[in-house]
Formats: structure tokens, C-alpha cells, sequence
């Protein structure tokens, strides 16, 4: 009985969705130059990031200033199940077609003026599988007739667009290794490009470029000096130079993953990722740079070779994890000339810019209020370390129960800013930074256990610095590293900007807002509550002449798991996994 | 009491129906989440979670699981009339990630979970860090073993004068952090760095290290197998760097009644000799565990 109801359900979903496609004819592939032109293309959202340097700017301006006030719902989309956590994808919309990752390795493809359903995809997850930070994944890439995802068991999975069916799907990496990922790919040159998460123990993150096409590699390059990279499958160059920045074999497990994914910049050619934290945590035991480790890395797309690097932490021993963003924007000097520049704004609480051509350091600000950790940085782009804030080595003692010296210091490993990314508006310069204001107890702890056996620990506690307020949306001048406002929030901020040729700034909170912000003042214009917390970053395209703007809710992430004092605010707030769709109302 | 217990069933029920619509549950027909003592009883199955790569306390193999902890889970399951049910754990980073995904929250994919877990390091600071779980039942005491070659190093390792030999060690334990970090990290060259610690077993049998520290367990089992002429002796380091530690069980904090029965139950293997004997069937010696 129960069968035959599952079936007949199952059959009428397939009618609806052959239906649904029978409406919108089929699907137009999508190329190389329509990826490219996506800043440009105001009626579809083709990349993650909103263009492929990521700024998440939309020159779209019929919903502005003034006419905000008026935005409303036109549908809602749930994701269903029981997997109700941890949303942090950003929509793609491609003719007529929102394509949306949820939690758990799903994607859905919706109708974006109706909201409905047109296929389901739920990828088969095995049980074994680890991930570190809760079960989300931050979205799809679309090129030709297929939409591609990275899943949670370390495969990246090719679906025919118009009916969601896999196309190729291929593990990268082992998942009982600890590998999972997370990451929206990239499309380039007709390639595929991933990075990867991985567990604290005994991984080397690497990038990953594999043929759209057929899934065969074309290309990997680990990120940790003395790894040899692969061309076409076969071994091609050493990463950096074997020893230089490591002592023994510790190159060989030295971390570094990759697991944000990262950016390209069309006019010079290069992608650019950010670099995990060195493993072991406990930095005494790894003397030296640790290179590639917290840095961010220029790569050639056609073969896989680094082109320059830049270290944000070198030796880093707070688990700055630096992987955040770069993305690319003019930045104009005070002579009046520009230069190509790329911004990172990083978990160690400075906003770097960076000569995206050569990789040359030209500035770091901080942009949240305490970075105990360093004073600053010299000319050179090195960081002043205060030595008083790195946890004590344990093998020295100092602390309680033969605890290394633990020290209180911010920002937290959380960071000032954690993975949502921040937005670039052309209209003002400036920089829209989702940070949080947290320090951290750390300690180097010589007793953890793993698999019932003693192991080498770290100890880390989170608190908040301010009682009022975690999160701070903060706008920065890159020209001259000053904050030129702020908005505070309750709660850390965990999701992405979207800025507007409306003159608008757009992001969400874990109370559940999706707020609108004037992008001169950061007055508040316009807020509504979904229903769970929104940590995912927010999309604008237009439709019938019409601006339309998404967000998908859904609280989760990493903060209920790691958050310490944090978490004990947050845990009231519900879960969910909604896609939200406003919008002007139509006038009559 | 009869009506607790039919609520329970309820709740069973409904659980397992949730499943229906999805993919099958990984440890067979369990009803989804963490039962209650009484259910548990009244199912008579006893689900066991174990680590898969994990020998030779415990390893997935074609005959199914195999190893010390399975053969002492059996021997107590036996002891206290329930059936033994095992399904393989991921370990996470920490115990406390284990504890959470084997016995208290359970799977985050398919959400299986265990009732009674074995191989927990019997802790203070453990139990206080999760009070979920009643850590219970110490039933040995596990330490670290050197096994050198003994054409290299006749006279053992010398770790004052050795800093050139290659010292094999699995990734992150405390031998690895001792290598690196003591004497002022004169020896962290030395270090060769294994994911598994059989592969640094096979590295000693082939010559391409001169010595191995791993979990003396380890070394009793595969060494005889790879490097027969090893010479093997316990290894203490000393200090702040924890060379021996107790291991025990763990269970649910709503399933205490547990901790007395399985506790007996262990107790009686202890006296009788069948611990002793399960230990010696893996080559490996039983050291009684130090309250």
C-alpha cells in the first residue's frame, strides 16, 4: 500500500516537471561569454559572486533609495525534508531558472516567476562522511546545457539542467579521509574548478580544474611547498621549494585547504584562492612561514602554475585559516591613476589590498576593533606580531594541567570575517565588509583524544568583546583603509553582501532579517523577517522589466557548532531552508 | 510504567516511518535516534558502534567486524542477554565528536546511533567536557611501544644522540608531538610522519625508517607479522607528554542502568581470564587498568 502511494507520488512529479519544461522550451546552452559578461547581463545571475571577480555588484537601480520601502514577497520556496539547517548557498538564474543548492548535497531548479519546483536533486550521501562545519554547500555553476555542484562526500556532480539527472559525477578526493566540499565551482575556459575542505589531520589542500565536459582532470595544484602538482593526470611542478618554510616531512600533512573556493579576474588572466591553516594547529611545532598556509595564490587557469602568492599569517598560530575572497577592483590612487587591484578582507581582522598583476603588497587596515595579534604590518607586507598574544608552547608549560600559556586574544578563530563573502560597489569605491567583533581563550593543549588514543590538542573558548553587539556591517574605503560607517548587529553576521547601482547594500542576519542599507550612510531602508536566520548571500536580476531580489534562509553553519559563549545567544534562533523571492509590487 | 513504554514504541514508530521516503537506514531496521534503556531491553538488541580502520582493537573485514573491542563487545552483549548489532564510526577529530555521532545525537546523514560505546579513554576531564555520556568500565590500559630495527640501533634509541636516525610515527599522536617539540625540537627532523600506523610498521620492515612509536597494541600485532627480528619495549616519555591512559565504555546518560551491568559483566571477564585470552588471541598483551 505504502509503495504503490510512493509511486503514484513519485509519477506525478515527473509529470509536473515534464510539464514544467514543456512551458519553457529548451534550455539555452550557457558560454564562456555569457559568463563572462555576467556583471553586465542584468537578466540572469550565471556565477557565484555575481560576476566572475566576485564583487557582487548589480548595476540594477529600479529598486533604490526611495522605493525600497515598498519591496515584498512575491513566492517563497521550501526546501522540504527533514534536512532543515545550515543554508548558505547563493541562487544562480539562468532564462527563467533559479538553480539553488540546499544543505545535505540538494539542488533544486525553480521556476523563477512562479516558484515552482521543476526537479529535485538529492545526492546519495554515505554515512561515513565528516564535515567540519555543518552540512552546507554554497552553490552551483552553470555552463553549457549542465549545472555543476561540489557535495559533501568530495564529488563534484555535472546535472543536465532541463532534468536535473547526473551527467558525470566524479570524487576528487576520498571522504574517509576527512575531504568534503562546499564551495560554489568556477567555470574557466571551459573548466571546472573546485577547491577542497579536509579535517585538521593530515590533508594538503589543493585546486582542482577538471574538463566540464567529460569530468576527466586537467589539472591540480596543492597550495604547501614541496607537493608536486598533476597535468592531464601525469605529475607536473613542485609547489615552492621543498624545505624552505617547513622543517622535516611536515610539508607532506602541512594543511592549507581550500575550501572557500576562490575568484578569476578575466583581465589578467588569473584565478585567485585563498589558503587554509597550517596543520598541526600548535605552531611550535612548525617553525617557520609554513608556505603556501594563510595565503592567498595567483594560479594560471591553463596550466596550473602559481603566478605569485602573498601571505596574509605567515606562521600561523591562531588558526586565521585565510581563505577569504579576493576580489578584483580599480583601485585609484591619489595621483589619479588606477591600478588593478584585488581586495581580501581576512579572518586575522585586516583588509588587504594587493597589485592583483604581481601580487604586491599596497595595504592593510584593520577593519574590526581589536587584532591583538599584530599591530600592523610593515612596507613590505609582513605582519608586526605582538608576541604576548601567540598561546604559549606547551612543552614549556605555564598553563594549568600542562596547558601551554593560554592567552586571550581577538579576533577570534571565527574571525573578523569568516567565509560570507563581502561585496565591491561600483558607484561608491567602497567595500562592504560582513565582520564580527570576538576574541578567544586559545591554548596549546598537549593532551586530545582521538580514535580512544592520546593525540596533540588545541583548546580554543569563544567570547564576545561587546555586550550589545557581534556582528558589524562596516563600509571601507580601500584608497585609504578608513571605515566610512557601520551597522551592528545582536548576532555575528555569517552571510553575504550584495551591493546595487540603486545605491543599496543587501544582507541578512541570524535573527532572520534580510535588510536593505543606503550604501553612502548605512541607514537602515528596509527589513523583513523570513522566518529563520539568513546566512547565504543575497541575488538581484531582472525579469519583465521588473528587479527582483533572492535570498535563501535557513540558520546553521558553523557558529551553533563552534561558537562557545556565542552560542548560548544563538541557540533560540530556528532552523530552516526557505528561497525567498521580493520584489516591487506591480503598478495597476 | 506500561504507558511509558508505549509512548516509546510510538515514538519508535514514528521515527522509522520518517525514514520510509528516503534511503535505508544504515544500521538495518533501527528505529531513527537514541532509544531509552527499557526500549532497549525490550528490543533486545544492543547496537555498537565501532571504528573500521582501527586494528586490532577493531576492523571492518569481509567476515564483518573483527578485533579486540568487537570480541570483548560480544563476550558482554552475551553476558547481558542482549544481541549485538555493530556499525562502523568515522572518527571525528576529538572523542567528543565521536561520542556525539556514536551514542547521543547519532549520524548526521542517516542518523543512525549506538547504545553502548568501547575503546572511550577512561578521563575526568572527558566526562566533564561531555555530559551526555556516562563514561564507565575501564578494561585495559593502553600505552605507546618503540619497535627498532635492531641492525641500526643494537643499543635501542637513544634519543640524546639519534636525532639523525628516522623515527616513524602516525601523524598528530603524542609520540609525533614529543618528536617535535622536545629537547628543543632537535629531533623534529627526524620524524617521518605515517597516516596509518600499519603503513609505519611496513616502512620499519622494509627498512626505510630505523624505528617506530606507535600504540604498543599496534606494534604487538603487526610487528611479528612485518619486522619479526624488531626489537619492541615500551616507550615513556615523561613530563607533560601522556604515555599511558585507561580505556573503557560509554553509554547514553538516559541508559545507566548500563554502567552496572556491562560493568559487571566486564569485571567478570577480568577475573575469569577471558579478557586476557581475547587479547592474546590478537598477539597483544592485556595490562588490568589502573583505577
Amino acid at each position: 500500500m505504502a509503495t504503490t502511494f510512493r509511486r503514484s507520488v513519485a509519477a506525478a512529479t515527473l509529470a509536473i516537471a515534464a510539464m514544467g519544461f514543456a512551458g519553457l522550451g529548451h534550455a539555452k546552452p550557457v558560454t564562456d561569454k555569457d559568463i563572462l559578461g555576467d556583471v553586465e547581463s542584468t537578466g540572469d545571475v550565471l556565477t557565484y559572486g555575481l560576476g566572475m571577480q566576485g564583487q557582487r555588484f548589480s548595476p540594477l537601480k529600479l529598486i533604490d533609495k526611495e522605493t525600497v520601502k515598498g519591496v515584498v514577497p512575491v513566492w517563497a520556496f521550501s526546501f522540504g525534508g527533514e534536512k532543515q539547517r545550515g543554508q548558505e548557498s547563493q541562487p544562480l538564474v539562468v532564462d527563467g531558472v533559479i538553480y539553488v543548492t540546499g544543505s545535505y548535497s540538494r539542488m533544486w531548479a525553480i521556476d523563477a516567476k512562479t516558484g515552482k519546483e521543476l526537479w529535485e536533486y538529492n545526492h546519495r550521501l554515505p554515512d561515513g562522511i565528516m564535515p567540519c562545519c555543518d552540512v552546507i554547500n554554497r552553490g552551483a555553476a552553470v555552463y553549457g546545457d549542465k549545472v555543476y555542484f561540489g557535495t559533501l562526500d568530495a564529488k563534484v556532480v555535472a546535472l543536465n539542467r532541463e532534468t536535473g539527472k547526473v551527467v558525470w559525477s566524479k570524487a576528487i578526493e576520498d571522504y574517509k579521509a576527512g575531504y568534503s566540499i562546499t564551495n560554489a565551482p568556477l567555470i574557466v575556459n571551459g573548466m571546472v574548478i573546485t577547491g577542497i575542505g579536509g579535517g585538521e589531520f593530515g590533508i594538503v589542500g589543493k585546486v582542482y580544474a577538471l574538463d566540464a565536459e567529460t569530468g576527466e582532470s586537467k589539472w591540480t595544484r596543492p597550495v604547501i611547498e614541496g607537493n608536486v602538482g598533476t597535468v592531464d593526470g601525469k605529475p607536473s611542478t613542485m609547489t615552492g621549494t621543498k624545505n624552505a618554510s617547513w622543517e622535516g616531512d611536515q610539508w607532506q600533512t602541512g594543511g592549507g585547504g581550500t575550501w572557500l573556493g576562490g575568484t578569476y579576474d578575466p583581465k589578467t588572466g588569473l584565478l585567485f584562492y585563498g589558503t587554509g591553516n597550517p596543520s598541526p594547529w600548535n605552531s611550535w611545532l612548525r617553525p617557520g612561514d609554513n608556505l603556501y598556509s594563510s595565503s592567498r595564490l595567483a594560479i594560471d587557469p591553463k596550466t596550473g602554475e602559481i603566478k605569485w602568492s602573498y601571505q596574509t599569517t605567515p606562521h600561523d598560530g591562531w588558526d586565521f585559516d585565510g581563505v577569504n575572497e579576493l576580489i578584483s577592483f580599480p583601485l585609484k590612487g591619489a595621483d589619479g591613476k588606477t591600478i588593478d587591484a584585488a581586495a581580501t578582507a581576512d579572518r586575522n581582522g585586516f583588509f588587504f589590498v594587493l597589485d592583483r598583476t604581481t601580487g604586491k603588497f599596497i595595504s592593510a587596515s584593520p577593519f574590526v576593533s581589536r587584532h591583538d595579534w599584530a599591530s600592523g604590518y610593515d612596507d613590505k607586507g609582513r605582519p608586526i606580531y605582538n608576541p604576548d598574544f601567540r598561546p604559549g608552547d606547551p612543552s614549556k608549560g605555564g598553563g594549568a594541567d600542562g596547558k601551554g600559556k593560554s592567552v586571550f586574544t581577538a579576533p577570534s578563530f571565527l574571525g573578523g570575517k569568516n567565509w560570507m563573502p563581502m561585496a565591491y560597489s561600483q558607484n561608491t569605491g567602497l567595500f562592504y565588509i560582513p565582520s564580527n567583533e570576538w576574541g578567544m581563550d586559545i591554548w596549546n593543549e598537549p593532551i586530545t583524544y582521538r580514535k580512544g588514543a592520546a593525540y596533540l590538542g588545541a583548546g580554543f573558548t569563544i567570547k564576545p568583546l561587546y555586550e550589545d553587539h557581534i556582528g558589524v556591517l562596516r563600509a571601507m574605503d580601500p584608497a585609504t583603509g578608513k571605515i566610512k560607517w557601520e551597522y551592528k548587529n545582536r548576532a555575528p553576521l555569517w552571510g553575504g553582501v550584495l551591493t546595487t547601482g540603486g545605491g543599496l547594500v543587501f544582507t541578512g542576519t541570524p535573527e532572520g532579517y534580510i535588510k536593505a542599507f543606503d550604501d553612502e550612510t548605512g541607514k537602515e531602508l528596509w527589513s523583513f523577517n523570513t522566518g529563520s536566520g539568513v546566512v547565504a548571500s543575497p541575488i538581484t536580476w531582472d525579469m519583465d522589466g521588473e528587479q527582483y531580489i533572492a535570498v535563501v534562509s535557513g540558520w546553521g553553519g558553523a557558529v551553533p557548532l563552534w561558537g562557545g559563549d556565542v552560542a548560548d545567544y544563538v541557540k533560540s534562533f530556528n532552523q530552516g531552508g526557505m528561497l525567498w523571492v521580493f520584489k516591487l509590487p506591480r503598478k495597476s | 510504567m506500561p504507558r511509558r513504554r508505549d509512548v516509546l514504541k510510538l515514538a519508535g514508530a514514528l521515527g522509522a516511518g520518517l525514514v520510509l521516503g528516503g534511503r535505508s537506514a544504515r544500521s538495518d531496521d533501527d528505529p531513527v535516534g537514541p532509544l531509552r534503556y527499557d526500549t532497549i531491553r525490550e528490543r533486545g538488541i544492543l547496537r555498537i558502534p565501532y571504528y573500521e580502520d582501527f586494528a586490532p582493537y577493531s576492523i571492518t573485514t569481509a567476515e564483518g567486524p573483527r578485533g579486540i573491542d568487537i570480541d570483548v563487545a560480544r563476550e558482554v552483549a552475551k553476558r547481558i542477554g542482549l544481541q549485538p548489532h555493530f556499525y562502523p564510526l568515522v572518527a571525528g577529530e576529538k572523542i567528543d565528536d565521536d561520542l556525539r555521532n556514536g551514542i547521543w545525537r547519532g549520524n548526521v546523514i542517516d542518523r543512525s546511533v549506538g547504545d553502548l560505546m568501547f575503546h572511550v579513554p577512561y578521563d575526568r576531564q572527558i566526562q566533564l567536557n561531555n555530559d551526555l555520556v556516562v563514561l564507565f568500565g575501564p578494561y585495559f590500559e593502553e600505552g605507546f611501544a618503540i619497535a627498532s630495527n635492531p641492525e641500526v640501533l643494537p643499543g635501542g634509541f637513544d634519543p640524546e644522540s639519534d636525532e639523525g636516525r628516522r623515527i616513524g610515527v602516525e601523524i598528530d599522536t603524542m609520540p609525533d608531538f614529543w618528536l617535535s617539540s622536545a629537547n628543543g625540537g632537535r629531533l623534529r627532523n627526524a620524524a617521518v610522519h605515517f597516516a596509518r600506523p600499519l603503513d609505519a610498521v611496513k616502512a620499519l620492515g622494509k627498512g626505510e625508517v630505523d624505528a617506530i612509536i606507535l600504540q604498543a597494541a599496534q606494534i604487538e600485532a603487526f610487528a611479528p607479522h612485518h619486522v619479526p627480528k624488531a626489537s619492541v619495549k615500551p616507550f615513556l616519555m615523561g613530563g607533560m607528554f601522556r604515555s599511558r591512559w585507561t580505556v573503557g565504555c560509554a553509554v547514553r546518560e538516559t541508559c545507566r542502568p548500563f554502567v552496572y551491568e556491562v560493568g559487571d559483566a566486564l569485571g567478570a571477564m577480568a577475573g575469569d581470564g577471558t579478557m586476557a585470552r581475547i587479547f592474546a588471541e590478537a598477539g597483544v598483551t592485556w595490562l588490568a587498568p589502573q583505577r
